[in-house]
C-alpha cells in the first residue's frame, strides 16, 4: 500500500509547492525526486530511465540555437520593421505585432518571442499616449495560441512530440486550423471590446509627426547592434535547415532532438560563438525541472497510479470517444489556466495513453486535444504559462501594473472563443475520421 | 492639442536632442514631418489647419528647437505662396518645400563642419562632452579627410549620450581618452581646446546646451583653454533665454530613509562672455558684447 501513497503524498505536495510557488519549482520537483530515491521507491538506475531524454535533447538544442540568433539582432530588426509599417495605427500595432508574435511563437520559445516583443510594443504605445496594457496582454495570449500550432513552439508540444512520436509536420497539419481561428476570433474579440482605443490617427498630423519621431527613437534604441550579416546568415540559414530536417523527418528518420542538438552544435562551429557565455543563456532550471518531474511522474506511472486516474476517471466518463475528447480538451484547458502546464501535460500523457489503448480514438485526436488544451489553456490567468509571467514583469518594469484581474478579464474570454473553437473542430475531425 | 500629445512631443524632442544633438534633430524632424504629410488624410481645408496646429505644437516644446521653428516659419510663408487647388497638389508643394528646407540646413551644417575642421591642429587634445552632430561631423573629418593628429578628451557623462561619442570616434580610429565629466580638474594641464554645439543662442548672449555643459565651460574658461561653440546659425533665436522653455520637473528621490525632490532641468545656459570662438556656416562671428545681438537676427 505504501508503494502507492507514498509516491502520490510526494506528488501532491511538489505540485502544491509549484503551484503556490511555496519554494522554487526546480527544488521543489528535485527535493521530490530525492524523497523518492531516499525511500526506496525506485532505485536510481530506474529514475534514470523514466527521464525522457529526447525531449531534453530538443529543448536544449532549441535554446541554443535561439540564443545565437538572439545576438545576431535579427528579431529586433524585425520587431522594428514592424512597428514602422504600422505608421503608428493602434488597430494595425495590434494585428501586426501579434502576427509577427504568433509566427515567431510557433518556431522559437514563447518566453523568448516576448522578450524581444514586448519593449518594443511598450516603447510604441507609451510614446503613442496609448494604454499599453491591452497590447501586453494580446502579445501574450497571442504567444500561447501561435505556440501551439508547432512540435517545437510550446513545452508541452515537445514534451507530447517526444514522448508520443508525433512529427513536426503532424503538429501543423492537425493544430493550425485550431490555431487560426483561435488567434483571429481571439484577436477580433479584444478589438471589439476596446475598439474606442484603436481609433486611426491618420487625420491629425501633429499625432503622426509624433509617432514618426518615436520610429526613429525606437530604431535608434533597438538597432543600435551593428547586424553581422554573416553571422545572421550562417544563424538563418541553420535556423532553415533545422525546421526542414523537422519536416523531412519521416523520410530522414532524424528524431527532432537529435536534429535540434546537432544544429546546436554546428551553429556553435559555424558562428564561432562564444560556449560559455552562450550556455549560460540555457535555462538549465527548466532543463532541472523537467527531469524532476519526468521522474517523479515516471515513478506514478510505475506503481501504477495514473493508470488507476485513467480507469476511474476518464474512461469511467464512458466509451464515446466525442465525450473523452472533450473531456481531455476541457479539463486540460481548465487546470492548465491554474497549474503549470508543463507538469501537467507530463501527468497527463501516460493517462491518454492507457485511455487510447481501452478507448482508441483515430487521428491522434486525443492527443490534440491535450495539446489545444494544455497550451490555449495556459492563457486562463496570468500564472497559466511562462510568458504570461514574463509579459507581465516587463510591463511591471515599465512602469505598467497589470494585476491578476486585469488578465483574467482579457484572458478568460480568450481562453473560452480558444476552447470552444477547439471543441468544434475535433468535433468535426473525429466525426469525419469515424 | 491635448496636454498628452504635447507631453508627448516634448519628451520626443527631449530625447532626440539628448542623444544625436539639436541638428540631428531638427534633420530628423524635417524627415518625420515630410512622412507625415504623405500618410495625412485630410480635406484640403483641413490641411491647412493641422499645418497651422503642428507649428504651434512646434513653437512651444520644452525646449524650443529653434532651427526647426525657423526653418517651419519659412516653410509656412512658402505655404503661403502656393497656387495649388488640389489637396494633393499642396501636399507635393508641402514636401517639395520641405525638402527645400532639408537641404538648405544641410548646407549650412556642412558649411559650419567645414570651418571646424581648420580649428583642429595637429597635437591638439581638445575635451568634447555634448553629443553636437557638428563637433562629432568635425572631429571625424579632422581625422579621416584631414588626416590631422589629435586626441579627444572624452568627459562621461549620461551613457546614453557618451555612448554615441564614443561610437563615432572608434568608428574614426580617433585617440581617445574617457573621464568622468567631474574629474576633468585633473587634465586642464593638458587639454587646450573644448568644442561643443548647443540648441540655440538667444539675443540676451546665452547658448541653450546639454546639462552639464555650464560647468565645464566655466571651468575652461577659468584655466584659458579655448572654448568653440559651433552652431549653424539658423540655431540663433529671435526670444530671450527665459522664452527658450528649458523643461524642469522635480522628482522625488529615496536614498536609505531621506526622501528628497529633486529639481533638475533638462539643459544649461552659457554665457557668450565665456566662450572664445563661435563658429557659424559663414565662419567666425564677432563675439563681442552688444554685437551679439544683431547678429541674432543677421540671417
Amino acid at each position: 500500500m505504501n508503494e502507492v501513497i507514498l509516491p502520490i503524498a510526494i506528488f501532491v505536495i511538489v505540485y502544491v509547492l509549484i503551484s503556490f510557488e511555496l519554494v522554487n519549482k526546480v527544488v521543489a520537483a528535485l527535493l521530490g525526486v530525492a524523497t523518492i530515491l531516499m525511500l526506496h521507491i525506485i532505485d536510481e538506475h530506474t529514475a534514470m530511465s523514466l527521464v525522457n531524454t529526447e525531449t531534453l535533447m530538443l529543448l536544449l538544442g532549441m535554446m541554443v540555437i535561439v540564443g545565437i540568433l538572439r545576438k545576431s539582432g535579427f528579431f529586433s530588426l524585425i520587431a522594428v520593421k514592424i512597428a514602422e509599417l504600422t505608421n503608428g495605427s493602434p488597430l494595425k500595432i495590434l494585428l501586426f505585432f501579434a502576427i509577427i508574435t504568433g509566427v515567431l511563437s510557433a518556431f522559437l520559445d514563447n518566453v523568448t518571442t516576448i522578450l524581444i516583443i514586448i519593449p518594443i510594443v511598450i516603447e510604441l504605445t507609451i510614446g503613442m499616449g496609448l494604454d499599453p496594457k491591452i497590447y501586453v496582454i494580446a502579445m501574450a495570449l497571442i504567444s500561447n495560441i501561435g505556440g501551439t500550432a508547432t512540435l517545437i513552439g510550446d513545452p508541452p508540444n515537445i514534451l507530447i512530440g517526444s514522448k508520443v512520436g508525433l512529427t513536426f509536420n503532424q503538429f501543423i497539419a492537425n493544430l493550425i486550423i485550431p490555431v487560426i481561428l483561435a488567434g483571429t476570433l481571439g484577436l477580433l474579440y479584444l478589438w471589439f471590446t476596446d475598439r474606442k482605443s484603436f481609433q486611426p490617427i491618420d487625420k491629425d498630423l501633429v499625432k503622426l509627426f509624433s509617432v514618426q519621431l518615436l520610429m526613429e527613437k525606437i530604431k535608434h534604441e533597438f538597432l543600435s547592434i551593428k547586424i553581422d550579416k554573416v553571422f545572421l546568415g550562417k544563424c538563418l540559414g541553420m535556423l532553415i535547415l533545422t525546421i526542414l530536417l523537422f519536416v523531412t523527418q519521416t523520410i530522414t528518420s532524424l528524431s527532432p532532438g537529435v536534429v535540434a542538438l546537432s544544429s546546436a552544435m554546428i551553429l556553435f562551429i559555424i558562428t564561432k560563438s562564444n560556449v560559455e557565455k552562450t550556455l549560460e543563456e540555457v535555462e538549465w532550471s527548466t532543463l532541472l525541472f523537467f527531469v524532476g518531474l519526468f521522474i517523479i511522474v515516471g515513478t506514478l506511472e510505475h506503481v501504477g497510479v495514473l493508470e488507476w486516474i485513467a480507469h476511474n476517471v476518464f474512461i469511467r466518463a464512458g466509451t464515446n470517444p466525442f465525450v473523452l475528447t472533450l473531456l481531455v480538451l476541457w479539463v486540460s484547458g481548465i487546470v492548465s489556466g491554474f497549474l503549470d502546464n508543463i507538469p501537467f501535460a507530463i501527468v497527463m500523457i501516460p493517462i491518454i495513453t492507457i485511455i487510447n489503448q481501452a478507448t482508441p480514438v483515430p487521428n491522434n485526436i486525443l492527443w490534440w486535444a491535450l495539446s489545444l488544451g494544455v497550451c490555449f489553456g495556459g492563457n486562463l490567468t496570468m500564472i497559466g504559462a511562462s510568458a504570461n509571467i514574463v509579459s507581465v514583469g516587463i510591463a511591471k518594469r515599465h512602469g505598467i501594473h497589470i494585476s491578476f484581474l486585469d488578465f483574467m478579464k482579457k484572458g478568460l474570454p480568450v481562453t473560452l472563443i480558444a476552447l470552444i473553437c477547439s471543441s468544434a473542430y475535433l468535433m468535426i475531425y473525429l466525426w469525419v475520421s469515424l | 492639442m491635448s496636454d498628452t500629445d504635447k507631453a508627448i512631443l516634448n519628451r520626443l524632442f527631449r530625447d532626440h536632442g539628448d542623444i544625436l544633438g539639436a541638428s540631428k534633430t531638427t534633420l530628423i524632424s524635417l524627415q518625420a514631418l515630410i512622412a507625415s504629410i504623405e500618410l495625412l488624410k485630410s480635406d484640403k481645408d483641413s490641411f491647412r489647419e493641422e499645418i497651422t496646429k503642428l507649428q504651434r505644437a512646434v513653437m512651444e516644446t520644452e525646449p524650443k528647437i529653434v532651427p526647426l521653428m525657423h526653418l517651419l516659419e519659412e516653410w509656412q510663408e512658402d505655404l503661403n505662396k502656393s497656387k495649388e487647388t488640389t489637396l494633393a497638389g499642396m501636399k507635393r508643394y508641402a514636401v517639395r518645400s520641405l525638402q527645400g528646407k532639408i537641404q538648405e540646413f544641410k548646407d549650412n551644417v556642412r558649411l559650419t563642419v567645414e570651418h571646424g575642421i581648420d580649428q583642429v591642429k595637429d597635437g591638439d587634445i581638445i575635451i568634447v562632452h555634448s553629443s553636437s552632430s557638428i563637433v562629432k561631423s568635425i572631429l571625424i573629418r579632422a581625422k579621416t579627410v584631414k588626416k590631422k593628429r589629435f586626441e579627444v578628451l572624452v568627459l562621461e557623462q549620461d551613457m546614453r549620450i557618451t555612448k554615441e561619442l564614443l561610437k563615432a570616434l572608434i568608428q574614426a580610429k580617433i585617440e581617445h581618452m574617457v573621464v568622468p565629466e567631474y574629474c576633468l580638474n585633473h587634465h586642464l594641464d593638458r587639454a587646450n581646446k573644448l568644442f561643443f554645439g548647443a540648441v540655440s543662442v538667444t539675443p540676451d548672449r546665452k547658448a541653450i546646451t546639454g546639462v552639464g555643459t555650464s560647468g565645464i565651460v566655466s571651468l575652461c574658461h577659468l584655466y584659458h583653454i579655448k572654448v568653440y561653440l559651433f552652431i549653424n546659425s539658423l540655431k540663433f533665436a529671435h526670444q530671450s533665454l527665459k522664452d527658450q522653455n528649458i523643461h524642469s520637473k522635480t522628482v522625488i528621490k529615496w536614498h536609505n530613509d531621506y526622501e528628497y525632490n529633486l529639481y533638475t532641468h533638462s539643459h544649461d545656459h552659457v554665457s557668450l562672455d565665456h566662450i572664445d570662438y563661435i563658429y557659424t556656416e559663414k565662419g567666425l562671428i564677432n563675439n563681442k558684447r552688444g554685437r551679439a545681438k544683431r547678429r541674432v537676427s543677421f540671417r
